[in-house]
């Protein structure tokens, strides 16, 4: 497999992962009518708001573009 | 003191709408529409997060959550969803954009599926899309204004006046006008946004779990899924609408121009990536809902929209009603103007130019889309008073609508052998389900919210028809060209 590509797959993976996670707790925390401050389902969705960037930050930082990519 | 507040910050807004004309001096079609692709990372943020908190958001997810419970949730995820999604393509869509030089989304269909008809034809579909959307902040901003100065400012003559320096301001300035106001608006909108979402609910209750508990204890089920309030209340619907929707975001054509507008692909993607954190303010509008269902119960129909507005009235300090009613004027105004620009200059240049006079220069295009801005605003504004219901019953149309579009832009970006005639009907194919879903008036099929199923389809036509059709295309292309 290409640099490229796997490149590409790390930042594919970033997104998709934290995002697959974060719908699959849908089912759950919806049936949670409190779970902190905040209804359960906001709350699930409060984690994951700041999560996500952090997981895309992460993959972004050990994972530069190159000059390259953006042209 | 509330109703001076509101016409000063208008009249601000308008200000600095007209002084931003000086970042339009080029006078060219890409430096009015786009800002000639200069907007580094503040601008553009504001440009690309003003979406979040239009007066949709302002009024809409405490009304949401108001009357459907935790199912009105999805406006609180699907932004995060969406920018997360839009850090894997828009990079490349400013890309393609700056090095063809595009101005319109409509000038992407143009030039990636090589026909000014589909150009024209989807052009004026994102257009159609646009205008429920467009009456949908003219009637929030009416609503705000004349419930937060207690009627002193009448709605419909308050909507005729600021919306036509609004029209003149874009005629002057262009994007650079929304961007400049966005920056006001969103100062404005956060601290409004947490002031009220923070002081109500503690200012009734105590805490936001107090909140919570009294919630839960009055009307069980109304914070959990368990497919009690209809087809829509369940995870199934919630997760393909969280989907769909955050797919959609950047489908409207006034939110591809907002990503053009962007200096480089690196501005583009450093946004993608820090947008997110944005969304969590709306959680203040959501406990403002919870709080109006225990203060104000019993609201129905379009009273619930006005919640915010009316417990700010009760609870809250005339000059802080007045910063209230300030941000959510300037929350209809900046995506008016963006809406209202994007609109005109499709219109101007995909269908005007392209499809009847191919001659043109782009010094008449831009003088025909500035006129253009007058004259879609006018019809706006009209259609607004004249029929408030008619196009804002239309806004399901154009949220899913829009949706449609999904495989040709995405697709289109990273998938070559993508075929033209298989991309139209799937397209064709998605808009007639969602239209059909919207006659019939059912808002999920099987469970998924009908947005997802039409992309389903449409996706299943554009990769079924390309794999099958599109290498002989390409071949017969390849000869014809050889014997030209």
């Amino acid at each position: 497999m290409s640099t490229a590509r796997k490149k590409a797959l790390w930042r594919l993976g970033s997104v998709v992962v934290p995002l697959l996670i974060m719908f699959a707790g849908v089912p759950y925390f919806g049936t949670v009518p409190k779970l902190g401050p905040f209804p359960g389902l906001a709350s699930w969705y409060i984690v994951w708001i700041v999560l996500l960037p952090v997981c895309v930050i992460a993959v972004d930082h050990f994972v530069p573009y190159d000059e390259d990519e953006d042209a | 003191m509330a109703t001076t507040i509101i016409i000063g910050v208008v009249l601000i807004a308008t200000i600095i709408g007209f002084l931003a004309r000086r970042g339009a001096v080029k006078g060219d079609l890409a430096s009015w529409s786009v800002g000639g692709r200069s907007f580094g990372l503040l601008l553009f943020w504001l440009l690309a997060a003003g979406e979040i908190y239009s007066t949709a958001t302002f009024l809409g997810t405490s009304g949401g959550v108001y009357s459907i419970g935790v199912v009105a949730l999805w406006t609180f995820g699907y932004g995060a969803v969406a920018f997360a999604l839009g850090y894997l393509y828009l990079p490349r869509l400013w890309q393609y954009a700056r090095d063809h030089g595009l101005v319109t989304q409509a000038d992407y269909f143009t030039h990636r599926f090589g026909s000014r008809w589909i150009g024209a034809i989807f052009g004026i579909a994102g257009v159609a899309f646009m205008v429920p959307y467009i009456e949908v902040q003219l009637l929030g901003f009416g609503q705000i204004v004349e419930v937060t100065s207690h009627g002193a400012l009448p709605r419909d003559l308050s909507v005729i006046i600021s919306f036509a320096f609004v029209a003149v301001f874009v005629f002057v300035s262009g994007i650079h006008a929304t961007a400049w106001v966005s920056v006001l608006k969103d100062t404005l909108m956060i601290a409004a946004i947490i002031l009220v979402g923070v002081w109500l609910p503690l200012h009734y209750f105590g805490s936001f779990g107090a909140v919570v508990e009294k919630v839960n204890l009055k009307m069980p089920g109304h914070l959990v899924l368990n497919g009690a309030g209809g087809p829509q209340d369940t995870p199934l619907w919630m997760i393909t609408t969280l989907v769909i929707s955050g797919l959609a975001f950047f489908m409207f054509p006034h939110s591809t121009a907002a990503i053009f507008s962007a200096k480089s692909a690196k501005t583009v993607r450093r946004n993608m990536m820090y947008l997110p954190v944005y969304n969590i303010l709306l959680i203040f509008p959501v406990m403002v809902g919870l709080t109006a269902l225990l203060v104000v119960p019993g609201l129905t129909g379009s009273d619930t929209n006005a919640v915010l507005l009316n417990l700010s009235l009760d609870a809250l300090p005339t000059w802080v009603v007045g910063l209230v009613g300030a941000a959510g004027a300037l929350s209809a105004i900046v995506p008016v103007s963006l809406l209202v620009l994007q609109s005109a200059t499709q219109l101007s240049k995909n269908v005007f130019r392209d499809v009847f006079a191919p001659q043109s220069s782009d010094a008449s295009v831009l003088k025909f889309s500035r006129y253009m801005v007058l004259a879609v605003m006018a019809v706006s504004v009209a259609f607004a008073l004249a029929a408030p219901n008619l196009l804002v019953s239309l806004l399901q149309v154009g949220q899913t609508g829009v949706s449609q579009f999904i495989p040709a832009v995405i697709l289109g970006l990273f998938w070559k052998r993508l075929h033209t005639p298989s991309m139209v009907v799937g397209t064709t194919v998605g808009f007639a389900i969602v239209i059909l879903s919207i006659v019939t008036g059912a808002p999920a099929f099987v469970g998924v919210n009908v947005g997802f199923a039409a992309i389903v389809c449409n996706l299943a036509i554009c990769v079924g028809g390309s794999l099958l059709f599109g290498p002989r295309t390409a071949l017969r292309r390849g000869r014809a060209q050889a014997e030209v």
